[in-house]
């Protein structure tokens, strides 16, 4: 289960610096177990264009898992880069199908969520969710990356207020946290309420394609509307709980967490399923896990760091 | 395991009124299953005179949990008591309401405990109508809708339980309870450590719950599931979840005036619940304009 750290800086104003995060994030994308596509439209990422227009990509990987269910439930990642409402802010899309291949210049059949969407029906707006509010340089940024073939939980410059992006895949569990092949799960932020996403994409059930469930604006857990949650030397956090109709078993890859009660970028242990896990809280200044109608305003992110 | 109605008129102008709705709600709990504690001062709930004033409960009633960590533990013990009255003004009628593990000799709870909450009424005007009224529970819980139709500062909710077990099987340390008082807002949750008695967790406005916050024209209905969240307790980590509360969306319930029931697998068995009406439900059970209070109804 790696977990990597990289300085990658936050660069969208010259040519090197955009070659540089993409491609930065294309090398741990795949040392944290993802496998790249060679789809005939893949990028090079060291050749990659400068965004020249707003709202816009220049390229784009498709990653899929490797892991026992990929054969029988494949999963694809589709990851967009290039720049925002300015072509200097950096920016991604990403977009999650469950068990469709691309149509060989990247585009997705099936049942498919991510960043990219609204709602079920509203796809891919042309402004991306996951985007920089900034617009210069910053060179000492933060980028976490964990994955193991089977999930990939990506957290960009995080040291960069209202300019990192986060986002996670997995599998849907089971009720005794073993991953299923019904579906993925999807997560992102980039640091407001109105960028969080999460849902699933689920793969075809007997023949037949399954549509996806309400996109939800929110990451789904339980919250509290107290500033700390500290009780005796206990701190309480949620994992996320995708909503298909019911409340679906717990996703693996990230907690929510009250501001106050973890140290920003102090690993900790959460024990899940009987086994210890470590996640890595994105802080205060990073993204957020509020939404328009969360029960707190103090609510952030521990992406899984293991 | 009960669930009944009351219909009551929502006034405290003559005598009879009063002795009417509060002697309802008094029988009904001790329909679910609770036994009145001994406590000094205990009057004739069918003989009291109604309030004089506004803030004035001529009568209460002590209620104790029936089950075996009750009669067999004193560490373990859940006291309610119910004091019966006038809100805001003489003729409007209102319940306060007291959760302890322990109780003295002249009827007042001690200890760790919830304290003269004002969960019902007391705000609204009255009227000659009566309004349907929910009880639902056992020896060991309770949950009370009072009012439901009536206009949002009318109504009224508590539920008494234990903390639960992985299982579903009560847990002798712990009392949670939900109440508040439509209208103004005042949902709380709070749970109780009561063996040993510990000082509580902060107090949560609504309660903590898994929501959908999405999309709110649009209900949540997929394939065969609908959201349903019970409440859940804190105590530094998140609790088992509530056997008397929950939260659900309005586009999927929604009756107006008689809310509606629906059943669901917890802890592995089939419970019935009821989806209170919006005007029930206008309590903060979490900042999100489409969630909606529902209580366990068998």
């Amino acid at each position: 289960m790696p977990a990597f750290t990289a300085i990658i800086p936050h660069d969208n104003t010259t040519l090197a610096g955009f070659q540089n995060w993409v491609s930065g994030t294309s090398t741990y994308l795949s040392m944290s177990g993802l496998v790249r596509l060679q789809d005939y439209r893949t990028l090079v990422t060291t050749s990659i264009g400068l965004p020249s227009v707003a709202n816009s990509a220049s390229g784009f990987e498709i990653y899929t898992f490797n892991d026992g269910l990929q054969a029988t439930a494949p999963a694809y990642i589709k990851i967009e880069y290039g720049g925002g409402s300015t072509t200097t802010k950096p920016a991604i899309w990403v977009t999650v199908s469950a068990g469709s291949a691309t149509d060989g210049s990247g585009s997705f059949f099936g049942n498919y969520t991510g960043s990219n969407f609204n709602n079920q029906t509203s796809l891919r707006p042309t402004t991306p969710l996951l985007a920089s509010t900034q617009t210069t340089q910053i060179l000492s940024t933060s980028c976490y990356f964990s994955g193991d073939g089977t999930r990939i939980q990506v957290s960009l410059f995080t040291d960069v207020t209202l300019g990192t992006i986060f986002f996670g895949v997995e599998r849907t569990k089971d009720t005794s946290g073993n991953d299923t092949s019904e579906g993925l799960v999807y997560y992102s932020n980039s640091g407001t309420a109105a960028s969080t996403r999460s849902g699933i994409a689920f793969f075809p059930s007997g023949g037949m394609a399954k549509p996806a469930p309400q996109l939800e604006t929110a990451f789904n857990g339980y919250f509290t509307g107290n500033s700390s949650t500290s009780y005796g030397g206990l701190i309480a956090s949620s994992f996320l709980y995708p909503i298909a109709g019911n409340i679906r078993p717990p996703a693996h890859g990230m907690l929510l967490y009250v501001g106050a009660d973890f140290a920003t970028r102090a690993p900790v242990s959460q024990s899940l399923f009987s086994s210890n896990r470590v996640f890595l809280p994105l802080g205060t200044g990073s993204v957020t896990a509020q939404s328009a109608n969360a029960a707190n305003n103090n609510l952030h992110i521990a992406m899984r760091f293991d | 395991m009960t669930a009944t109605t009351i219909s009551v008129v929502y006034d405290n102008s003559t005598d009879a009124a009063f002795r009417s709705w509060a002697s309802g709600v008094h029988n009904a709990i001790l329909s679910l299953g609770w036994i009145t504690a001994s406590a000094a001062g205990q009057l004739n709930i069918n003989t009291v005179t109604k309030p004089s004033a506004s803030g004035h409960f001529p009568v209460y009633a002590v209620y104790q949990m029936n089950d075996a960590l009750q009669t067999t533990s004193t560490s373990s013990s859940v006291y309610m008591r119910l004091e019966y009255g006038a809100g805001n003004a003489q003729t409007l009628p209102q319940i306060a309401f007291w959760v302890s593990p322990s109780i003295d000799s002249s009827g007042s709870l001690t200890g760790t405990s919830i304290s003269n909450r004002r969960v019902i009424g007391g705000v609204q005007s009255p009227g000659a109508l009566a309004y349907v009224s929910y009880f639902s529970g056992d020896i060991n819980r309770v949950a009370v809708c009072m009012w439901q139709a009536q206009s949002s500062n009318g109504a009224g909710f508590f539920s008494v339980e234990r903390g639960h077990n992985d299982d579903g099987t009560d847990n002798a340390n712990i009392i949670y309870v939900v109440s508040g008082q439509a209208g103004n807002g005042t949902l709380q949750s709070q749970t109780l450590i009561v063996n040993p008695v510990a000082a509580s967790p902060t107090a949560e406005v609504g309660f903590p719950c898994i929501f959908s916050t999405t999309l709110q024209s649009a209900p949540t209905h997929f394939e065969l599931g609908f959201l349903f969240s019970a409440a859940v307790p804190l105590r530094g980590f998140f609790l088992n979840p509530s056997f008397c509360a929950g939260a659900y969306r309005t586009e999927d319930f929604y009756t107006a005036g008689n809310g509606g029931i629906f059943y669901i697998t917890h802890y592995g068995a089939q419970q019935r619940w009821l989806a209170l009406s919006s005007t029930a439900s206008s309590f903060t059970v979490i900042q999100s304009s489409n969630a909606r209070l529902c209580m366990r109804f068998d």
